[in-house]
């Protein structure tokens, strides 16, 4: 079986690039973008087009005085803000999961019990609280309960494999989803899967998965 | 600073590199001056419309090129184009502005980041480049309703009803225009590489 490459979308990329992504989903692109060099590749066209659009664009009224504004800060010193050692290095998740770059400063969550075989913990991100940051980790075989979505959803896999309607995502794809798409996302039977996501909005579950997802409802 | 001559100044991808260069290895201030007053304005142009406000887009302006002035030696024309390269240390900085700003309003959180975690990006190193050109001749080969949504989207705040409403198509369409552009564009640059 080949493996299908889940890369992110152009627009998703898109917007990335033109720093239009909140903070959360652009934390999440940033990790797929260090696990996956086909992204990486995509993404660079992106940003050659933002700079070639970058010269195409109408020109702004700046102040008379920017540049001599600018000029003045070049004799000014560097002031060399003293680094401050982060709180948080996760180079590695007890589970065997090596913790992307942009993850490693950041407060994870203790686990908690979301549902029977599936467990997720926070992360702390203050610059976007409207956004539901976790890492998510089911069992092996798991069904997840099919739910749809309010708001966008990105899922980068760091460990492990599910399945889903739109095929097989395996460690550094990217799955999106939106207030358009439902899904019901199956692990694989050999191992556990854990994922880093950020949702947006509360998910919609149906039924009796209405109950697994409380933790997340009214965030 | 300004005057019609100005204006209508158009380097070529080459001029860029060449003024960089000599910023980058004589610290050169008339190189340094032609560039701001090629960049100044379209980053201004750009940061308006990522919703800073006129002071805001001033100060990161003078941010992002006091970054070009200090950061010049290690620009590598190998790795991006002159503009790529200045288009994403103004990005950055508008993001990490706006970071810090949406911390200062969490005071009880005590911030566990250190310094910003940049994107790999034309910043850093990068697998394959396209330059401006080759974009913008890329861009020529498309459908011309095709490029106009590219163009519209890249820069906008709201591109889906910019885009219905410069093309007269239903916000409906614009979506599924907007990925087949976006798909296109991609087949074409990657042809070129
Ligand atoms: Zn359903
Ligand atoms: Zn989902």
């Amino acid at each position: 079986m080949t493996m299908t490459q889940h890369i992110a979308s152009d627009d998703v990329l898109l917007r990335h690039s033109s720093g239009r992504l909140s903070a959360a989903h652009a934390l999440v692109l940033d990790c797929h973008l260090e696990m996956s060099a086909e992204a990486r590749s995509r993404y660079s066209h992106m940003e050659a087009l933002g700079g070639m659009l970058l010269e195409e664009l109408p020109l702004a009224q700046v102040g008379d005085d920017l540049f001599e504004k600018t000029l003045a800060r070049l004799n000014q010193p560097v002031v060399a803000t003293p680094r401050r050692v982060p709180h948080y290095d996760h180079q590695r998740l007890a589970m065997g999961v090596d913790v992307p770059t942009p993850l490693r400063h950041r407060q994870i969550g203790n686990w908690r019990w979301m549902g029977p075989g599936m467990r997720f913990a926070r992360i702390e991100m203050p610059e976007d609280p409207t956004i539901n940051l976790v890492l998510l980790r089911i069992a092996a075989g798991q069904r997840m309960p099919e739910h749809g979505h309010s708001g966008k959803e990105l899922t980068l896999i760091l460990k492990g494999a599910f399945s889903d309607e739109s095929g097989r995502y395996t460690v550094g794809d990217l799955a999106e989803e939106d207030g358009e798409t439902e899904h019901r996302p199956i692990v694989d039977t050999d191992g556990e899967c854990i994922c880093l996501a950020s949702i947006e909005g509360p998910m919609r579950p149906h039924g009796w998965a209405a109950r697994l997802f409380q933790p997340f409802i009214g965030l | 600073m300004s005057g019609s001559d100005d204006r209508a100044w158009m380097p070529t991808a080459s001029d860029l590199a060449e003024l960089l260069g000599l910023v980058a290895v004589h610290q050169d201030r008339q190189a340094f001056a032609a560039l701001f007053r090629f960049y100044a304005p379209r980053l201004k142009s750009f940061l308006l419309r990522q919703g800073f406000s006129d002071s805001e887009c001033e100060d990161l302006i003078q941010e992002a090129m006091l970054n070009v002035w200090r950061r010049a030696a290690s620009f590598d024309i190998a790795k991006a184009g002159v503009s790529t390269w200045i288009f994403t240390i103004a990005r950055n900085a508008g993001i990490d502005r706006r970071r810090r700003e949406a911390r200062a309003l969490q005071p009880a959180y005590e911030d566990p980041v250190e310094e910003s975690d940049p994107a790999p990006s034309a910043e850093g190193e990068l697998i394959s480049r396209q330059s401006e050109q080759q974009v913008r001749a890329a861009l020529e080969r498309l459908p011309p309703d095709q490029a106009t949504v590219i163009r519209l989207s890249y820069y906008s705040d709201n591109p889906q009803s910019e885009i219905s409403k410069a093309l007269g198509i239903p916000l409906g369409t614009v979506k599924s225009r907007m990925r087949l552009a976006l798909q296109r564009l991609r087949q074409l640059m990657e042809e070129r590489e």
